[in-house]
C-alpha cells in the first residue's frame, strides 16, 4: 500500500518536474516554487524533489549545469531532455485520465452495485 | 575552489566520489538558503525563518542520501565512460601530435619497425629449424648411435653386428631399431619421380609412435620373410591414387620391382627427412662386415642419455677385445634424432642472427626511448601546468603511454608488414631442398605471439620510463623556469651518453662483419681456380641399380646425354666426368682396391712400386681425387696440359692404364723430377698406372672448419674408357647458366629414357660459398648500415638536445666574445669523447667476436685490419657530421634573444 502510494507520488512529481521545465531551465528551488503555484498547494518535503531531479538526471530526462542564480549564488540548472520531452507527452493524458478517473470515483456517491 | 567543468573536461580531470556529494550539498545548501530568503522577504524573523526553511525541506540528511544513492553508481559508469574516453582522447591527441612531428614519428616508428621486424623474421626461420615441436610422439627420448673406427671408414650408422649387441644388451634403451633409407624412380605417366624409400624393421613403427591410416604395415613375419610388399606416403597416395581407401591390395611399379601396396603412412610422416614409401629391411649381407644401417634407440623411461652412452661404451670394449688386432678402434656417439643432420648445416649460426636481431630491436628501442625522452623534456612546461590544474601523475603518465602506444601500434604494424616481407624474401633466397621435412617456414603464429610480447616490452621500456621521468618534477621549478625543472638533463645527457656509445660499438661489430664479408666476396671473385668453373656444369643421373645393374649401360646413357646436350645452343662442349670405381674395365672382377683382410681398403698410393714411399690417400695434404674422364674433359674443362698429353681415346681398355695427375699430386710424390714415365698404384694389389701428363692445378672452394679454402688438390685422371665409374656425369661448358644446362638435359634426358631423373650443378663450389658470403654478408650488412643509421639518428637527437639545454651558455660564451666556430667546435670535442669510447669498445668486441665467421671467410682474416680501420673511420667522420649539424645549429644563436629568454 505504501510502496503503491509512493509510485503514484513518484511519477506525478516527476510529471511535474518535467512540466516545469518546459519553459527552460531552472534551479530545483525555482522548480518547487512552480509547482507549489501550479498545484495550489505546499510539497510535503520540499527536500523530496531532489532525489527525484537526481534520478531524472541518471535517467538522462533532464541534465544539469552549474549557473550563476539571480543573486549570484551557484545553482544547479536542469533542463528537460528530448527524452524528458517524450515522456512528458506520452505520460500527461495517462495522467489526466488516471487523475480524472480517481476524482470521479472518489466524488460518487451512488453504489452502482 | 572549483573549476568551471569545461576547463575540467578539456584538462582531462576527473571526478571523484568526494566531489559529487560536495555538489549535492551545495545544491541543498542552496534550496534552504533561497527558502529562508523568501520567508524573511515575507516578513519572517531571520532565525524563524531558517528553521522553518529546513522544517519544510524535510529529513535533510535522507534527501542527501537519495541524491548521492542515484549519482554515485551514475557516476562510476560515467567514470569508466571516461576512463575509456580519456584513452580515445589521448590516442587521437597522440596521433595528431605524431602527425605535427611528422620527422620525429617516421623515425621513431620505422626504427622500431626495423627492429621488429627483423626479430620477428629471424626469429621464423630459427623456429622452423630448432623449436618447432618435432611430430614423433617420443622424439625427445629417441636417440640415434653411429659407430665410428679410427680409420674413418665407417659408418653413417652401425654395423649389423654392432646392432644385435646393442640391440641384445642395452638396457637403458627398451626399444631399439635398424632402418636404412634407398633412392628408387617411379614412373608416373612418361614423368619419373625419384622416390625416397624407407626399410624399416619391425621394432621401428613402436620406437616412432607410427600407425597406418590405411590398411597396414609391414608385419614382423613380412619383414622377416622380404617380401615385395611396401606403404605408400600419404602425398603418394593422393597424387598417384586420388585417396582411393581400396588402394590396399594394388600393386606400384619402383624401379623395376613389382610391390604390393599394404597400406598407407599418416600424413606428414617422414623419416628421417622425407618418405615416400617404406619397406622391409631386407636381413644384413653376410659377406659385407662393414655394411650398416641406421640405428634408433628409445630410451626407458627414466633412463639418462649418459646411462646409454656408458652401456655402450662397454659394447664397443668387447666389440673390438673379440676383434683382437684386426679392428681399429671402435666407439659408438649418440645423438638426438632428427634434431641433427642437415638443419645445423643449413642455419650453422642461429646466435650470429638472433644476437644481431636482439641488437637491432634494443638500438631502436633505446633510440626511441631517447626521442621520447627529447620530446617529453621538450613538452614538460605543458605537462607541468596540466599537473598544475590538478591532473594526476598517473594521468600524465597514461598520456604519455598512450602515445608510446599508439606509436608502437604503428611499429608493430609496419613491423609485422616487413617481417612477412622477410620471410617470403627468404623463402626465395633460401634453398628449398635438403633439409628435414618438418621445416616448413612462414610466419608461425606462436613467433608472432613472441613478437608481440616484444612491442609490448618495447612500449614499457620506451613508453614509461620517458613518462616516469617527465612527470617526475617539481612544479613550481617547472614552471617558473619554463622548461627544465628536475633532473631531465643530465639523465639525458648521462643515459644517452652512454646508450650512445654502446649502439655505437655494437654498430661497429656488425659493420665489422659484414665488411669481412664483403672482402671475402671479392677475394673469391678474383680468385683463379685454374679453370672456367663458372661455365660448367655438371649433370648427374640417379640410376636406379635394378634396372642399370650394368655399368656399360649407365656408360652408355651418359655418352648419349653428352651427345645430344652438345646439339644445345648453349652448350659449347661436353665430357664425361664420373669417380674412380677402382675396377679395371673387363680385367678381373677383382676390385682394384681390394679390402684388407681387417676389412679396411688400402688407402695407400704407392708410387713406381715403392711401398716405402707410399703415401696414405687419407695424409696427403689436400684431399686426393680420382677423375675417370672422357678424351675430351681437359678441353671441356679447359684445363691446361703442362707435360706429356692428356686422356685420348686410344687409352681404351687392353691398353696399358694411363693417368694424368695434377701439377701437385706430381709434386708429393716426383718432387725432384719430371712425372712422365713414372707409375703408382693404390694398394699394393692395384693395378698400375702410367702417368704420361701433368696438367695445371684445379681448385675447388671447399668448405671446412678454418673457413672456405680454395687449395690446389692432388687429382688424378683416368680413362673412362679403361677404368669403371658408378655415376658418369655429364659435364658441359655452357655459356649460359648452369639452370639452362639443366633444362637442356632434362630435355634431352625424355627421349633417351624418360624414366630416368636428372640433377645439375655448378661445377666448383663456388656458388655454394658465394651464396652464402652474399646472402650472410647482406644480411649481416643491412644490420650493420641499419645500426649506423639508428646510432646516427640517436646521436643527432642527444646533441640536438643537450645543445637546446645549453642555449643560455652559449649565448653568455658567444656574448662574451666566443666565435661560432669555438663554440661548435668545443660541442663536438665533448660529444667525440663518447664517440671514441663507443668505436674503440666496437673494435675489441669485433676482434672478439668475429671469430665466430671463420668458417664463413676465404682468404680473409678475422682480424683484417684495413676492414677495422675502414669501419673506426667512416664510423668516425659520420659521428662527427652527426654533431656538427647540431652543433652549427647551437652556435648560430643570438645571444642577446637566448639571454632574453630566460
Amino acid at each position: 500500500m505504501a510502496d503503491t502510494e509512493l509510485n503514484i507520488f513518484r511519477e506525478s512529481l516527476d510529471l511535474l518536474i518535467l512540466k516545469s521545465l518546459t519553459w527552460g531551465p531552472r534551479h530545483g528551488y525555482a522548480i518547487g516554487e512552480w509547482i507549489e503555484h501550479a498545484t495550489g498547494q505546499l510539497l510535503v518535503d520540499e527536500g523530496t524533489l531532489y532525489p527525484a531531479l537526481h534520478r531524472l538526471a541518471r535517467k538522462r530526462f533532464v541534465t544539469s549545469e552549474w549557473g550563476l542564480s539571480a543573486n549570484n549564488r551557484r545553482a544547479r540548472y536542469y533542463s528537460i531532455t528530448t527524452a524528458g520531452h517524450t515522456l512528458l507527452r506520452n505520460h500527461s493524458p495517462v495522467w489526466q485520465r488516471y487523475a480524472e478517473g480517481i476524482g470521479r470515483a472518489l466524488r460518487t456517491t451512488e453504489n452502482p452495485a | 575552489m572549483r573549476l568551471p567543468s569545461g576547463i575540467r573536461r578539456a584538462l582531462h580531470l576527473r571526478l571523484t566520489k568526494r566531489h559529487v556529494e560536495h555538489e549535492i550539498d551545495d545544491e541543498l545548501a542552496f534550496h534552504i538558503e533561497q527558502r529562508t530568503a523568501q520567508l524573511i522577504a515575507a516578513g519572517a524573523a531571520p532565525e524563524h525563518a531558517r528553521a522553518e526553511a529546513t522544517r519544510r525541506f524535510g529529513d535533510r540528511s535522507a534527501h542527501r542520501e537519495g541524491c548521492v544513492a542515484e549519482d554515485v553508481p551514475a557516476f562510476r559508469r560515467e567514470g569508466l565512460m571516461t576512463f575509456i574516453d580519456d584513452i580515445a582522447t589521448d590516442a587521437r591527441r597522440s596521433a595528431r601530435a605524431l602527425r605535427r612531428s611528422p620527422w620525429y614519428s617516421l623515425v621513431a616508428i620505422g626504427t622500431l619497425g626495423i627492429g621488429i621486424a627483423a626479430v620477428t623474421a629471424i626469429f621464423s626461420f630459427i623456429y622452423s629449424f630448432y623449436w618447432r615441436p618435432l611430430p614423433f610422439p617420443n622424439a625427445d627420448r629417441t636417440l640415434s648411435i653411429v659407430e665410428t673406427r679410427t680409420s674413418g671408414v665407417c659408418c653413417s650408422g652401425v654395423t649389423a653386428h654392432a646392432a644385435e649387441r646393442i640391440a641384445a644388451s642395452v638396457h637403458s634403451f627398451d626399444r631399439v631399431t635398424r632402418y636404412d633409407v634407398a633412392g628408387g624412380d617411379l614412373a608416373v605417366g612418361n614423368q619419373a619421380h625419384l622416390l625416397s624409400t624407407l626399410l624399416v624393421d619391425s621394432a621401428f613403427y613402436d620406437v616412432l609412435g607410427l600407425y597406418p591410416q590405411v590398411g597396414h604395415l609391414p608385419s614382423p613375419d613380412e619383414i622377416r620373410a622380404n617380401l615385395p610388399i611396401v606403404a605408400i606416403s600419404d602425398e603418394l597416395w593422393r597424387s598417384v591414387f586420388g585417396g582411393d581407401e581400396r588402394v590396399v591390395g594394388r600393386h606400384l611399379q619402383i624401379g623395376n620391382e613389382d610391390l604390393r601396396i599394404i597400406g598407407v603412412l599418416p600424413p606428414r610422416f617422414g623419416f628421417p627427412w622425407r618418405t615416400d614409401a617404406l619397406r622391409p629391411l631386407p636381413p644384413p649381407n653376410a659377406n659385407d662386415s662393414l655394411e650398416s644401417t641406421g640405428l634408433l634407440g628409445r630410451l626407458k623411461p627414466g633412463a639418462t642419455r649418459r646411462q646409454a652412452e656408458a652401456e655402450l661404451a662397454t659394447i664397443a670394449r668387447t666389440m673390438q677385445a673379440d676383434a683382437a688386432a684386426r679392428s681399429a678402434r671402435i666407439s659408438f656417439t649418440i645423438r638426438p634424432e632428427m634434431l641433427d643432420r642437415r638443419a645445423n648445416q643449413v642455419l650453422p649460426m642461429p646466435s650470429l642472427f638472433i644476437g644481431a636481431a636482439i641488437f637491432l630491436l634494443l638500438v631502436a628501442c633505446s633510440n626511441v626511448g631517447n626521442l621520447v625522452l627529447v620530446r617529453s623534456a621538450e613538452r614538460r612546461s605543458e605537462m607541468a601546468v596540466r599537473a598544475a590544474l590538478g591532473a594526476s601523475r598517473g594521468r600524465l603518465v597514461a598520456q604519455a603511454l598512450t602515445e608510446s602506444l599508439v606509436l608502437n601500434g604503428a611499429a608493430g604494424v609496419v613491423g609485422v608488414l616487413g617481417a612477412v616481407a622477410l620471410v617470403k624474401l627468404g623463402l626465395i633466397l633460401l634453398p628449398t631442398q635438403g633439409y628435414p621435412f618438418w621445416v616448413r617456414f612462414g610466419l608461425d603464429a606462436r613467433v608472432l605471439a613472441v613478437t608481440t610480447l616484444v612491442v609490448l616490452l618495447a612500449t614499457m621500456t620506451v613508453g614509461l620510463t620517458p613518462a616516469l621521468e617527465g612527470t617526475r618534477f617539481d612544479l613550481a621549478r617547472a614552471i617558473k623556469a619554463g622548461g627544465d625543472g628536475g633532473s631531465l638533463s643530465s639523465t639525458v645527457g648521462r643515459r644517452g651518453r652512454r646508450g650512445l656509445a654502446a649502439q655505437l660499438a655494437l654498430s661497429i661489430v656488425l659493420f665489422i662483419g659484414a665488411g669481412l664479408f664483403l672482402q671475402s666476396y671479392r677475394a673469391l671473385t678474383h680468385t683463379n681456380l685454374g679453370y672456367p668453373a663458372e661455365h660448367l656444369a655438371s649433370v648427374s643421373m640417379f640410376f636406379d641399380p635394378n634396372r642399370y645393374a650394368e655399368l656399360p649401360a649407365r656408360a652408355h646413357v651418359a655418352e648419349e646425354l653428352a651427345d645430344a646436350m652438345r646439339r644445345d645452343r648453349g652448350i659449347v662442349r661436353t665430357a664425361i666426368r664420373g669417380s674412380s670405381a677402382n675396377r679395371l674395365i673387363e680385367a678381373s672382377a677383382v676390385p682394384v682396391n681390394e679390402r684388407h683382410a681387417t676389412g679396411l681398403p688400402d688407402f695407400r698410393i704407392i708410387p713406381d712400386g715403392d711401398t716405402t714411399r707410399a703415401v696414405s690417400e687419407l695424409r696427403l695434404p689436400a684431399r686426393m681425387r680420382q677423375f675417370v674422364v672422357s678424351e675430351d674433359y681437359l678441353a671441356t674443362a679447359r684445363i691446361r696440359v703442362l707435360q706429356g698429353r692428356g686422356i685420348e681415346r686410344a687409352d681404351a681398355a687392353g691398353a696399358t692404364p694411363v693417368a694424368v695427375v695434377s701439377e701437385r699430386f706430381a709434386g708429393v710424390f716426383w718432387p725432384h723430377g719430371n712425372a712422365i714415365g713414372h707409375r703408382f698404384r693404390q694398394g699394393a694389389k692395384g693395378p698400375d698406372f702410367t702417368v704420361v701428363g701433368v696438367v695445371q692445378d684445379v681448385r675447388d672452394i671447399q668448405g671446412g672448419h678454418a673457413g672456405y679454402s680454395a687449395d690446389a688438390r692432388p687429382d688424378v685422371y683416368l680413362s673412362y674408357r679403361q677404368v669403371e665409374t658408378y655415376y658418369p656425369n655429364v659435364i658441359a661448358y655452357t655459356t649460359s647458366s648452369a639452370s639452362a644446362a639443366g633444362a637442356a638435359a632434362a630435355k634431352a634426358l625424355r627421349s633417351i629414357d624418360p624414366q630416368l631423373v636428372s640433377r645439375t650443378d655448378p661445377v666448383g663450389g663456388l656458388g655454394e660459398a658465394r651464396f652464402v658470403m652474399s646472402v650472410f654478408g647482406s644480411v649481416i650488412g643491412t644490420f650493420g648500415a641499419a645500426g649506423l643509421l639508428l646510432s646516427i639518428i640517436g646521436l643527432y637527437g642527444v646533441i640536438a638536445y643537450t645543445v637546446a639545454q645549453r642555449r643560455r651558455e652559449i649565448g653568455v660564451r658567444l656574448a662574451l666574445g666566443a666565435t661560432q666556430r669555438m663554440v661548435s667546435w668545443e660541442i663536438v670535442r665533448q660529444a667525440m669523447r663518447f664517440v671514441g669510447v663507443g668505436i674503440a669498445m666496437g673494435l675489441l668486441l669485433a676482434a672478439v667476436m668475429s671469430r665466430l665467421l671463420l668458417i664463413f671467410l676465404f682468404q680473409v682474416s678475422p682480424l683484417d685490419a684495413p676492414t677495422y680501420a675502414i669501419a673506426a673511420v667512416l664510423f668516425a667522420v659520420v659521428a662527427i657530421m652527426g654533431c656538427w649539424v647540431p652543433s652549427r645549429r647551437a652556435a648560430r644563436v643570438d645571444p642577446m634573444l637566448a639571454l632574453r629568454a630566460e
